[in-house]
């Protein structure tokens, strides 16, 4: 009975996330003109996303490796956290935020792609911290110890032993935040004030302006396999430099 | 160490920086952000009185807590139906679809049965059932691994002594579960309550929840303390989940 139940609440679950490719159908028997998004668009959401998680890997890394070697509970906590506070939550006490630094220091980050780079950085940090973390523990100290022994500085030591040994989880982190970030429609909007254009937010209004759902379903299945394609592309790549 | 030390302190704090100071700003007496007026709670008062925020609070409130109580029961029927190796691809797939898939495919879904099937799935009904299908997996992710933890010899016992497979459930796999019951609750509950993306797409004009308000002050770009306010009453349910998330696993581990 509850295998049952379990099986068909799933069953349905899974079926929802594969309804827009009953649009495909619509356009094969020949129902409309299909709008796609510029080049120039998929180039700048590209750039964005790998941008974001770039920065963020590279803002938490030392924050993971304390945490990995040193570091509390209450410090785990304490950085982990905000992960449970909404997207929008975060984007709408940014805003605030810049506003205080605009009449303090003259930069206008609202409605700039530096402003929306923080806000995602802002957004995915926890995601880059806990990969890290997990992808540092793991890291056994033999193999450093043994550089040390062999001669190596302290600083030799991270950059040719344990940072290559952790570059599966830069990778996994890389993949993960890129994915989160290909999609996102709340903080381009609210921090990018609609003039950081981004697929989210063509996505967003061929629904709600434009009204077309078949239009934006095919496109967000679009985004799905460009994001997709682009992940295996990064794991060739950055696979390559690591061995 | 020590340098790394005051890296991730200094980071810890500017994490915390733009929270802080919108709450900070919802008890100040003053309409401009940047000018301190001193202490108040009428920003508080006139949200009390704003009859449309209340009702969204409310709203986002039963919505996240029937979605919590929904996918945390689900999931744990879930976790427990596929816990062994025959299903592990259809775990897997249950962990990787929400985050590759777009969660505009939700609307496309309800979209096209209210069009073609004739039935109106917008409004509370709508976002829960969105919300539902977006927490489920999570749900079920969470759950497995602790579900695990349950040992076989446990639910052989209870079955050998004449108790149902429900009653199993009920009785012997739910009390063992119970800290990861909490965290899975509050996890889902503070995802449904302040998710965006799949409330817009779902809700219908009558149906307004607390982050369909805020967004509407957000895109514009509007400052206001009373919005100040209501997004710090907002942080508390998140606030509070992760703090008792850590507990519970704490005290599981």
């Amino acid at each position: 009975m509850i295998r049952e139940v379990a099986l068909a609440a799933f069953a349905s679950v899974l079926l929802l996330f594969y309804v827009p490719f009953l649009a495909l159908g619509y356009y094969i028997a020949g129902g409309g003109e299909l709008r796609l998004p510029s080049p120039s668009l998929v180039l700048t959401t590209f750039g964005l996303a790998a941008l974001t998680a770039a920065v963020s890997i590279a803002v938490a890394y030392p924050a993971a490796y304390y945490l990995a070697k040193r570091g509390s509970e209450l410090e785990f906590a304490l950085l982990i956290a905000p992960l449970w506070v909404g997207t929008l939550l975060k984007a709408y006490s940014l805003l605030v935020l810049f506003a205080i630094v605009e009449r303090f220091t003259g930069v206008a980050l609202w409605g700039s792609a530096l402003g929306v780079l923080v806000g995602m950085v802002y957004e995915y940090l926890p995601y880059a911290l806990l990969t890290l973390y997990a992808a540092v523990e793991k890291v056994s100290e033999t193999p450093v110890n043994a550089a040390r022994v062999l001669g190596a500085g302290r600083l030799q030591a991270f950059l040719r032993v344990e940072l290559p040994l952790t570059m599966p989880g830069i990778v996994a982190a890389f993949i993960l935040i890129f994915l989160f970030a290909m999609g996102e429609v709340i903080m381009p909007a609210v921090l990018g004030a609609w003039k950081v254009y981004t697929f989210g937010s063509y996505v967003w209004d061929l629904y709600f302006k434009a009204r077309d759902i078949f239009s934006g379903s095919v496109v967000s299945i679009l985004l799905t396999g460009l994001s997709l394609l682009a992940t295996y592309v990064v794991v060739r790549t950055i696979r390559s430099f690591s061995i | 160490m020590k340098a790394l030390r005051i890296y991730t302190w200094a980071l810890i704090v500017a994490l915390y920086v733009p929270i802080g100071v919108m709450t900070l700003l919802s008890f100040n007496n003053s309409k401009l952000p940047y000018v301190w007026g001193g202490f108040t709670l009428r920003w508080y008062e006139a949200l009390f009185r704003w009859e449309q925020a209340w009702g969204a609070v409310v709203n986002s409130a039963a919505v996240a807590l029937a979605v919590a109580f929904a996918a945390t029961v689900l999931g744990v029927f879930m976790a427990y139906a596929l816990r062994s190796d025959r299903y592990l691809a259809v775990s897997q797939a249950a962990m990787v679809m929400p985050e590759v898939s777009e969660s505009l495919s939700f609307a496309a879904a309800l979209w096209l049965l209210k069009s073609h099937g004739g039935v109106d799935l917008f409004g509370p009904v709508g976002v829960f059932l969105a919300h539902l299908a977006y927490t489920l997996p999570m749900a079920h992710v969470l759950l497995s691994p602790y579900v695990a933890y349950v040992s076989r010899s446990a639910v052989e016992a209870a079955r050998i002594l004449g108790a149902s497979e429900a009653r199993t459930m009920i009785s012997v796999v739910m009390p063992l579960l119970a800290p990861a019951f909490v965290a899975t609750f509050l996890i889902v509950f503070a995802n449904s309550f302040d998710t965006y993306v799949k409330t817009a797409f779902t809700t219908s004009p009558g149906f307004v929840t607390a982050p369909i308000l805020l967004w509407s002050y957000a895109a514009r770009g509007r400052g206001d303390p009373t919005i100040y306010a209501l997004a710090t009453l907002m942080l508390i349910p998140s606030l509070a989940a992760a703090a008792i998330y850590f507990r519970a696993v704490k005290r599981y581990g």
